[in-house]
């Protein structure tokens, strides 16, 4: 039960399920359960005690998701087509990100930081292609400030990713809304990956990075 | 859940993390894409690959009856993890190296005092070999299926902790305890922006569970992600009150209120009845409060077989069916019995060595096998007349824990 259990069904409400509840922990506390409706229940009254903050709206979207999608008896999704040599696909593998990051790439403001607009800033820095690798390796916790907006959370580190899908996902954020690499940068490659693997870093250690960069 | 399910939901798993091993977890998995989970090295400096993640992000580790039969004591490689909360930087076993240090001493005593980890190196040491288990472990085999980390036996280990006692710390500041003071209040450092953790044990884990702040672990300073530089651990107790990176004891005349005590962590019970869990129907809901349910404290009594493992094939005639034994250490265990037929018959076991009070009682129960199919069955029972249910599900709680049902071990003699 421990593999597989991040899918989460399609249906109205994922997004805010992925939203809200995968800033506190890993999101397969949630896509595991089997749960009737009154459990549930229990369960976001009881997130909510340890500070979730919904609207009554929001928290009756994320409840009918639940409790449809992951009542008793409710099937895992379907396991994708065994294409398992298929090449690294970087806007299937930002369902990833989506949760906090949004589908357009603007974040949440002062909850979780925009990738739009922000990226180019970053590869543009000095040392901002290796710390951009170094977020997705080994996460980032603490202050920071993008764009006069402070943001305090946590990006999960994503190591079990490949070499080659951080590359493609990494190129993918790079291009997308607006976003493009700086003159003269080329797309990642899987050996630019693996040359930040190994490295051991915190996330602390990143944060201490990014302050290196130079970012306004 | 009917017993052969429980027996195909460990192979079932088994043999899918050996798939997913070998196929690198592409495509077996996932909406679009693989979604591969981290290994547990990966998401804990230091653990062994082969621990199950149940979790990342607070890490859950499960270790497996396969490498806690490999060793009598858990190596800090094989321990399985459970945190609520991760304090950041500390997903590692290497020490947690933070001089200076304290922990904060306060509530029913006459003098509040601080206490840093040098002081505390400096107090007489006792060493205590305990079986460590989350009070969920076993979760998976209720039926229907409790929220919360789905355990399967894994969620166990026994170590050897080394620390100052409680009662030898407070003697040596000179601090006495108000009457008044029945249950010990602990948090857990914050540090980093973590959220909070706050538990409570009752007082007597003091005179009769070693209760200690601990620094060290099998010989070695205590793994960060075990807890270090300083955890509160009491001997034959459920590892949710053990409280990691402890940064504040206080003497209470109530348990906490908080969310980790009630309703978390807890199972129904009737005051002032005899009864360990009080069994409700399964599936319904139960309103927790103080007063009629109690914590996850003491370790219930419980056997795993370790070898054979489930679904592994052994030569016979000669086949020394092994595992352990433990319990809260408040009576010694007596009986370790096995049976072959489905608990028609049981048969002694032989004790062959313990680890103390607190720890694994090993046994083995040498059988002469034809070849063919079987199942063991263990239970042990304690001098005192406690023992394992043959049902587990008897006591199913909204949570799940506490699982103590007899372990059934499918295997083939060749």
């Amino acid at each position: 039960m421990g593999l597989g259990q991040n899918a989460l069904p399609e249906g109205p409400g994922r997004e805010l399920v992925l939203q809200k509840c995968q800033t506190c922990h890993d999101i397969g506390f949630v896509s595991r359960e089997r749960q009737p409706r009154d459990r549930w229940d229990a369960i976001i009254t009881e997130m909510q005690s340890y500070g979730l903050r919904l609207t009554n709206e929001e928290r009756a979207a994320i409840l009918n998701y639940l409790a449809t999608y992951l009542a008793p008896g409710a099937a895992a999704p379907a396991p994708a087509s065994p294409a398992a040599s298929a090449p690294a696909n970087g806007a299937a593998l930002y369902s990833n990100c989506v949760g906090c990051h949004q589908a357009n790439g603007a974040g949440v403001p002062g909850v979780f930081p925009p990738l739009a607009g922000h990226i180019p800033d970053i590869l543009a820095a000095k040392g901002g292609r290796e710390w951009l690798v170094q977020v997705l390796l080994y996460g980032l916790q603490g202050s920071i400030s993008v764009k006069g907006a402070n943001y305090n959370g946590m990006m999960p580190a994503y190591p079990q990713l490949s070499n080659a899908e951080i590359a493609a996902l990494l190129n993918h954020i790079a291009t997308q809304w607006g976003n493009a690499f700086p003159s003269g940068q080329s797309p990642f490659t899987p050996e630019e990956i693996q040359a930040q693997r190994n490295k051991n870093l915190t996330a602390q250690q990143v944060l201490a990075a990014r302050q290196q960069l130079g970012l306004r | 859940m009917k017993d052969k399910n429980l027996e195909q939901l460990e192979m079932d798993r088994r043999t899918f993390l050996k798939t997913t091993a070998a196929a690198g977890a592409v495509g077996l998995m996932g909406s679009s894409f693989a979604q591969q989970q981290p290994t547990a090295d990966q998401v804990v400096r230091g653990k062994n690959p082969k621990l199950v993640v149940l979790s990342p992000r607070p890490v859950v580790l499960e270790s497996t009856l396969e490498l806690l039969g490999s060793e009598r004591i858990t190596s800090k490689a094989n321990l399985f993890v459970r945190n609520n909360i991760d304090l950041p930087g500390l997903n590692t076993t290497e020490p947690n190296v933070q001089p200076g240090w304290e922990v904060e001493f306060s509530g029913l005593i006459d003098k509040p005092f601080k206490v840093t980890v040098e002081e505390l190196s400096r107090l007489p040491q006792t060493e205590v070999t305990t079986v460590l288990q989350c009070s969920g472990n076993g979760r998976s085999f209720f039926n229907p299926r409790p929220s919360g980390n789905p355990w399967t036996y894994g969620g166990v280990g026994q170590v050897t902790w080394r620390g100052v006692l409680l009662k030898t710390l407070l003697e040596a500041k000179g601090v006495n305890l108000d009457p008044k003071a029945r249950f010990i209040t602990m948090n857990a450092s914050t540090q980093g922006g973590a959220a909070p953790y706050e538990k409570s044990f009752p007082i007597s884990v003091m005179e009769y569970s070693s209760a200690m702040l601990a620094l060290g672990m099998n010989g070695e300073p205590l793994p960060a992600v075990h807890g270090g530089p300083v955890r509160l651990v009491a001997a034959g107790t459920f590892g949710t009150a053990n409280v990691k990176w402890i940064a504040k004891v206080e003497f209470t005349a109530s348990e906490s209120s908080g969310n980790e005590q009630v309703p978390r962590y807890r199972v129904p019970v009737l005051p002032g009845v005899n009864i360990p869990i009080l069994p409700t129907q399964p599936g319904s809901r139960y309103n927790y409060t103080l007063e009629n349910s109690r914590s996850n404290w003491m370790a219930n009594i419980n056997s795993f077989i370790l070898s054979p493992l489930p679904g592994a094939s052994v030569r016979g005639r000669r086949v020394d069916i092994r595992g352990v034994a433990w319990n809260d250490g408040l009576a010694p265990i007596e009986t370790i019995e096995v049976s072959l037929n489905g608990g028609t018959t049981w048969r002694k076991a032989l004790i062959e060595r313990d680890n103390g009070k607190y720890g694994w009682y090993h046994w083995v129960s040498p059988q002469l096998l034809a070849p063919g199919e079987y199942e063991a069955m263990v239970r042990a029972t304690d001098a005192v007349g406690r023992t394992q249910p043959l049902n587990g599900n008897v006591w199913w709680n909204e949570r799940g824990y506490e699982w103590n049902g007899i372990m059934r071990v499918k295997f083939t003699v060749t």
